[in-house]
């Protein structure tokens, strides 16, 4: 185990693509913090502490990790380096925890310059956090362990999709529809009122019309808000939507919880295909 | 004889389709073992099976006497090197880089073999040179670098000269020569390109839809392929004092078959034969060959 990590960190030090994307990560995450304290403080004249913009990497990590990883495993299949540890004897589980730990270390690295980018030019421009260190520290570790779990969920594509351009654009594909589409929905959902409040208008003959206040049809409830918040709160990329927007996630004293379940269940799935599945 | 690698009724089954079946053959220690089929026949499938890239259906096989179903078979694989297919090289790394990085693999000590590998194959002054922008020969002999460097005694060459020039051809072929006859290691060597393979091999399996159809040593294949005359005579007796007398290399296959090797002049023959009173019934030259002998076995009607 410890040859692969040392094979698979050697070349991590030498990806270019490595650095590229701290370099996006770093460059989104500052082009988001000046457009953000730009409309917020100067065109709607508001005051946001630095604490609510921490997490901005989140909303553009989880692009960076699709395309790295897609492409740090996918080299190895392309290139045929994947048959030279299976050929010289190295088990394939270890072969996918070196994978897993290597690529989930660049993830992880490329979070943290992006929230120091944050830090570093935050900090001068908005003052320090409000939040006390012993609030942020543990949303900081729970934010780093959502981005574990989506790596987990990448590396287990990007195992068993041998080719490299097809792994990308699908875990490309996957984030968009985590990020872009099912997390905004979840939130849509869970956040709708139960009750649409009483309405009146006007029509053109100057009758009043009164809509009575009457229950939200799409508020969800019962057995189906319990799914819908599950997912909201399981969901890595649903976390990372969470943290990304202004607020404290309500339910992240259960994240830990969750980002474990998801790396150890998706893990073990990926491990166990990867050992059954033939090599070319 | 010690065999570094053997199979017995092996099989892999892609869903219907049936690639290897109970296959069995024997790899000598020491040997140049050219694995000949037609494409299709089941030579990659082998080799990806004794390589762990793939499991078996059923049978198995043993590596320096260790089967795959021992656990212990991940420390025989230490030993060996494989090119499959394409050479496993990192495209965006120097030739050096790519050892580097092998070596790590392997838990090597040190680097201090590398420069002596790639002086073995011919790499050593390709500097800071890109694998990606190496010649197809090139980036074959990387591959092989990458398999000799954890010092193995036993390589696997999937077609490690297709698609590779006319000086490419040589520089492999000497390679492994070299490889086998100054370093002792065993080469399972797969090919079609059956000229080149009679250059190289000292053992030859033939396999022919998923079955090894026949083991033969390469002494043994050119006794079977040497050039020679079958004669009919009526007197196999007479024949033996004729030939005897003209010193000539001969077989006797029945009571009035022979083979007769090397070059023969008939009418010498006829008249020898004459004098003691015996008759030449008939005549066949045969010149077999690795080509022709591989035809003969597989039966040349299908196309490969």
């Amino acid at each position: 185990m410890v040859k692969l990590l040392r094979s698979d960190f050697r070349r991590l030090w030498r990806s270019k693509l490595f650095y590229l994307g701290i370099t996006a990560v770093a460059a989104s995450v500052a082009f988001g913090l000046i457009n953000n304290v730009h409309y917020k403080r100067i065109m709607l004249n508001l005051e946001i502490p630095i604490d609510n913009i921490l997490f901005l990497g989140t909303l553009v990590i989880g692009f960076a990790i699709a395309i790295f990883t897609s492409f740090f495993v996918g080299t190895e299949y392309s290139d045929g380096t994947m048959r030279s540890k299976v050929v010289v004897g190295h088990n394939r589980s270890m072969i996918y925890l070196s994978h897993f730990l290597t690529t989930t270390f660049a993830a992880v690295f490329m979070m943290v310059i992006g929230t120091a980018v944050i830090v570093v030019v935050g900090i001068p421009w908005m003052g320090s956090f409000v939040t006390s260190c012993t609030i942020l520290l543990p949303q900081i570790l729970c934010c780093l362990l959502s981005i574990v779990a989506l790596n987990a969920m990448i590396l287990l594509l990007a195992m068993l999709i041998p080719s490299k351009a097809i792994c990308a654009i699908v875990c490309l594909v996957l984030v968009m529809v985590m990020t872009n589409m099912i997390s905004p929905t979840l939130w849509s959902k869970l956040e709708a009122d139960p009750i649409i409040p009483e309405m009146s208008y006007t029509d053109s003959e100057g009758v009043v019309h009164t809509q009575p206040e009457q229950p939200n049809p799409h508020y969800a409830t019962g057995t189906t808000r319990t799914i819908l918040q599950l997912c909201y709160d399981m969901l890595p990329t649903a976390q990372m939507y969470q943290y990304g927007y202004d607020k404290i996630p309500k339910n992240i004293h259960l994240f830990p919880l969750y980002s474990v379940l998801f790396i150890g269940v998706l893990s073990t799935v990926g491990a166990c295909a990867f050992r059954r599945r033939d090599l070319k | 004889m010690e065999y570094v690698l053997t199979t017995s009724a092996l099989s892999k089954k892609y869903r219907n389709f049936e690639a290897l079946k109970d296959m069995t053959m024997h790899i000598p220690k020491g040997s140049i073992y050219g694995f000949v089929g037609r494409n299709g026949a089941g030579k990659t499938t082998l080799i990806r099976v004794i390589c762990g890239l793939q499991e078996p259906t059923s049978g198995e096989y043993t590596l320096y006497g260790i089967s795959n179903k021992d656990r212990r078979i991940a420390k025989s694989r230490h030993r060996m090197g494989a090119v499959v297919e394409t050479p496993s090289i990192y495209l965006d790394m120097t030739a050096e880089d790519n050892l580097k990085q092998q070596a790590l693999v392997l838990g090597l000590p040190s680097y201090e073999r590398i420069p002596e590998i790639l002086k073995l194959v011919g790499l050593e002054n390709t500097g800071k040179k890109k694998a990606r922008h190496f010649s197809l020969g090139m980036k074959q002999r990387l591959g092989i670098a990458v398999a000799l460097i954890g010092n193995p005694d036993f390589i696997v060459l999937d077609e490690p000269i297709n698609g590779l020039d006319p000086q490419g051809i040589v520089e492999v072929r000497e390679l492994i020569l070299k490889l086998n006859h100054e370093h002792g290691i065993t080469v399972l060597i797969s090919s079609h390109i059956l000229g080149e393979l009679s250059k190289l091999a000292t053992h030859y399996g033939f396999i022919e839809k998923g079955h090894v159809v026949k083991e033969i040593s390469a002494a043994e294949l050119e006794a079977v392929c040497r050039r020679c005359i079958k004669v009919e005579v009526s007197d196999t007796k007479a024949l033996i004092r004729v030939l005897d007398r003209m010193k000539k290399d001969y077989e006797v296959i029945s009571d009035t078959q022979a083979n007769i090797y090397g070059v023969v002049v008939l009418s010498e023959l006829v008249l020898a034969l004459a004098e003691e009173k015996c008759d030449l019934l008939a005549s066949h030259e045969q010149d077999e060959n690795l080509e022709t002998y591989f035809i003969n076995l597989v039966g040349g009607g299908e196309n490969g």
